[in-house]
């Protein structure tokens, strides 16, 4: 009984002495290079909230991704749920019953800071919202699709009645032969001082960056036809921008989804308001 | 995948006419559960699909089980329709085969194809159960072999896929687990179970490739080789002698890609530094041990655990009670009352020192003492969790019985909770119970207790002070009804408040009418409840509130 014993006690350990070919890590310093042609853009929508202590560290994850994919990647912070209830200090509110449903549309986060990519669902996760962990992988892998549609955005501002105004184009590369297509613009605004709870208590200067403030389409988005290859589509938008928004910092996001049980996003993009 | 399911679906269906023409044995469980949902803002039952606009959903489970020709077959159907087990602040839909085997017996070859629920030792290297209320359902979708060597020694080999809900994770675990029992001779009291068992987890492609893109971002400094590959070692053995039982069991881990939730590290591309979940590269071990005494009218039981980086999961990535391959024994006394069990203690897997003691005592058949503590700390002696129990039980006849005695407590729930700057929470709570049996089939209950919360600047920890209160009314041995509240009496710094910011004194009553007849009970209940912790065996997660009607039917047959 003994050497059985000692047999599978040396045959379990003798897996140690196999060595793994160890996978390759990517070193590269710079940010890909910005093209002329549309590329595959990834969104990357982030659940968050002021009282959310571990979410600046998911923003500081997605300010990584932002100066490594550049352009590429749309990132999008959606103050909502139970942490994102302001603070009696701050000047901002950012959640608002928009928000929520906004959210609600994809799922809604066990844990924060949590995010959806492309509110695609990858192979070995558990849902269409995923932890800060997976972020990098996910935004790897998606950014490797076939663009199928590009999103065009002509932006305006007009100073006089504070309105932002947008054009959204579509030029379909393949056939997205959907029924449940959905267009949504948004407008998100960077460089907003206000508080945030941090490990080290509330932060008070905290800069918060990509955040949504207005919904130019509804939360659920604006239904679009099944596209057909070639085929384009225009589409106007108008936002009176609140008060407290500085249109120096606003940037227009728009992206087209499915919205069944299925809400792939096949391309997102943004452009400043005022450039 | 499909063809298998409707192929099992079609043995399942005919299984009863087997059943009945070749003396083959149906057997089964039945479990529902069903919700409707009152939205109530003050509590923070709210802003859920569930509570906005879906109001009724359900989960039920029906396991079949049934054996002939030298086989057992098994199925369960799973069922969640806008069910908020999953994640309480979510509503999930899905409906299927949640797991099936077939297990046969050859001579001394005992095999299983199909979902394992199976551990080694107590499950520091490997456990695969099922605890639906948390959820957890991490059955090894794959094979096993346990191979009779003779009838005091066996041998265990089993390989698969950690089950996903009705999907499965990519990660390949495979492991092996020698077990024994030795008696010296025959007379002797003195008895040894000694077992040994292995674990060997291979990651997946796409786990590891999201894994790397994350280290794309990490500084020379905490940047390190991802590893495909953990290996997990344990042995551990039972020694009885009379009336003592001492468990011994330790486990090693091989480095292995996990999660600092308390990570610092700089990002290359931005130079800023990034506090909160880390990946990094640590072996692990845990060394348990469990002694206990007994004999009429005393028992004694001691425990005590050291864990370091023993987090072991199918994929890094996974988080909360996702893709758990292991089990931490808690050590934790585990409570019944309502305010005692209130501040359960999660297993900290990445570092913790505990002890834990339980001592009964009877003096005669009428009364019982029972003290009990935990101490639990971090590796670096920061507190984590104490906790004293006194209890005592008088019965001086079989128609009367009280139970009465002190719960005090400390819970680091910044720890816990991911809350920081929270202070310690300490709870001191006298607690009651009277049970008078009226007649045979009739009898009542009182259950109270008072839970009195520590202070920080003049405000009550968490929620603040309690008060509960129950009375049970068993009027037949088929027909109870409960009926309780809990008050939250003098109300603390996360206690609900009004729109002027006064914190609020609420009530959360509960109403529950039982009736069970034979094998099946069935429940309905009106119930307000307060947000919490709810733990199982040291898993833990967040129960946001609730307020709603809940029903529950449970049979076998």
């Amino acid at each position: 009984m003994k050497i059985k014993f000692l047999i599978l006690f040396a045959i379990s350990f003798s897996f140690l002495s196999c060595e793994e070919i160890a996978p390759v890590i990517t070193m590269n310093m710079d940010p890909i290079d910005p093209v002329e042609d549309q590329q595959k853009n990834v969104l990357i929508e982030e659940y968050t909230g002021v009282k959310c202590v571990q979410c600046p560290g998911g923003a500081a994850i997605i300010k990584a991704l932002k100066q490594q994919y550049g352009k590429r990647l749309v990132p999008v912070a959606i103050h909502a749920g139970d942490f994102a209830s302001p603070f009696p200090e701050s000047n901002y509110v950012f959640i608002s019953n928009d928000n929520n449903a906004f959210m609600g549309f994809v799922g809604s986060p066990l844990f924060y800071p949590a995010a959806s990519v492309d509110r695609f669902l990858f192979d070995g996760q558990n849902g269409l919202i995923q932890g800060s962990g997976d972020w990098a992988g996910s935004i790897a892998q998606r950014l490797d699709e076939e663009l199928k549609v590009e999103v065009s955005l002509s932006n305006s501002y007009d100073s006089a009645s504070n309105t932002a105004e947008v054009s959204v184009s579509l030029n379909a590369l393949s056939s997205l032969d959907y029924q449940d297509l959905i267009l949504n613009v948004l407008l998100v605004e960077n460089d907003i001082v206000d508080p945030q709870l941090t490990e080290d208590g509330t932060d008070f200067e905290y800069v918060h960056e990509h955040v949504l403030r207005g919904f130019f389409t509804p939360t659920t988005g604006d239904p679009v036809d099944a596209l057909t290859i070639g085929s384009s589509l225009t589409r106007d938008y108008s936002l009176v921008l609140a008060d407290d928004m500085n249109p120096d910092n606003i940037e227009i996001v728009a992206f087209l989804s499915r919205s069944g049980a299925e809400k792939e996003v096949f391309q997102a993009n943004y452009k400043a308001l005022v450039e | 995948m499909k063809r298998t399911l409707t192929l099992l679906l079609l043995i399942c269906a005919t299984l009863p006419v087997f059943a009945q023409n070749n003396g083959g044995r149906l057997s089964g469980k039945l479990q529902l559960n069903a919700n409707v949902f009152l939205r109530d803002s003050l509590i923070g039952a709210f802003g859920t699909p569930q509570f906005d606009h879906q109001f009724f959903g359900t989960e039920s489970w029906l396991n079949l089980n049934y054996n002939n020709w030298g086989f057992d077959f098994g199925i369960r159907f799973d069922f969640f329709q806008n069910s908020n087990l999953r994640n309480p602040r979510d509503s999930y839909s899905a409906e299927g085969i949640g797991m099936w085997y077939v297990r046969k017996q050859v001579d001394k070859l005992d095999f299983t194809v199909g979902y394992l629920y199976d551990q080694i030792g107590s499950g520091i290297i490997f456990r695969a159960y099922e605890e639906r209320g948390l959820p957890i359902d991490n059955a090894l979708f794959g094979l096993r072999g346990i191979w009779t060597i003779n009838e005091d020694w066996n041998v265990k080999v089993m390989s698969g896929k950690q089950k996903q809900f009705f999907d499965s994770y990519e990660s390949l675990i495979s492991g092996a687990n020698i077990e024994g029992f030795i008696m010296p001779n025959e007379e002797s009291s003195l008895t040894l179970a000694p077992g040994f068992g292995f674990v060997n987890r291979t990651l997946d492609d796409n786990s590891m490739n999201a894994l790397v893109a994350s280290l794309g971002d990490y500084t020379e400094e905490d940047l390190f080789t991802p590893t495909y590959n953990t290996y997990a070692f344990t042995a551990y053995n039972t020694l009885s002698l009379g009336s003592f039982n001492w468990y011994v069991e330790g486990a090693y881990k091989t480095a292995d890609n996990i999660v600092d939730l308390e990570g610092e590290r700089v990002s290359k591309f931005t130079g800023d530094t990034i506090r909160g979940p880390q990946f990094v590269s640590e072996d692990g071990s845990v060394l348990y041990t469990s002694l206990s005494y007994s004999k009429k009218g005393l028992g004694i039981s001691l425990e005590g655990k050291r864990t370091e980086n023993f987090s072991f999961r199918t994929r890094p990535q996974e988080s909360l009670n996702n893709g758990l391959v292991n089990f931490l024994p808690p050590m934790a006394r585990t409570h019944t009352y309502r305010l005692l069990a209130r501040y359960a203690p999660a297993t900290q897997d990445k570092g913790e020192l505990a002890i834990k003691g339980d001592i009964r005592y009877a003096p005669s058949k009428k009364m019982l003492f029972n003290v009990s503590y935990s101490h639990v700390v971090t590796l670096d002696n920061a507190p984590l969790y104490d906790e004293m129990y006194f209890e005592y039980s008088y019965k001086p006849k079989r128609s009367f019985k009280l139970t009465t005695g002190l719960h005090m407590q400390k819970y680091n729930q910044e720890v816990f909770e991911f809350k920081p700057g929270v202070p310690i929470v300490e709870t001191f709570t006298p607690f009651v119970d009277v049970f008078y049996k009226l007649n045979k089939k009739q009898s009542v209950r009182f259950e109270g207790q008072y839970m009195r919360t520590g202070a920080k600047d003049g405000v009550r920890h968490d929620y603040g002070n309690w008060i509960y209160g129950g009375m049970e009314f068993n009027f037949s041995n088929k027909l109870s009804l409960s009926v309780t509240d809990m008050y939250n009496s003098d109300p603390g710094k996360n206690s609900p408040e009004n729109v002027n910011g006064e914190k609020l004194d609420v009530h959360y009553p509960r109403i529950d009418v039982f009736y069970t007849t034979g094998p099946t009970r069935m429940s309905i209940g009106y119930v307000k409840q307060v947000q919490g912790i709810v733990c199982s065996g040291g898993v833990c997660r967040l129960e946001p509130a609730f307020s709603g009607v809940k029903a529950g039917l449970t049979t076998s047959f």
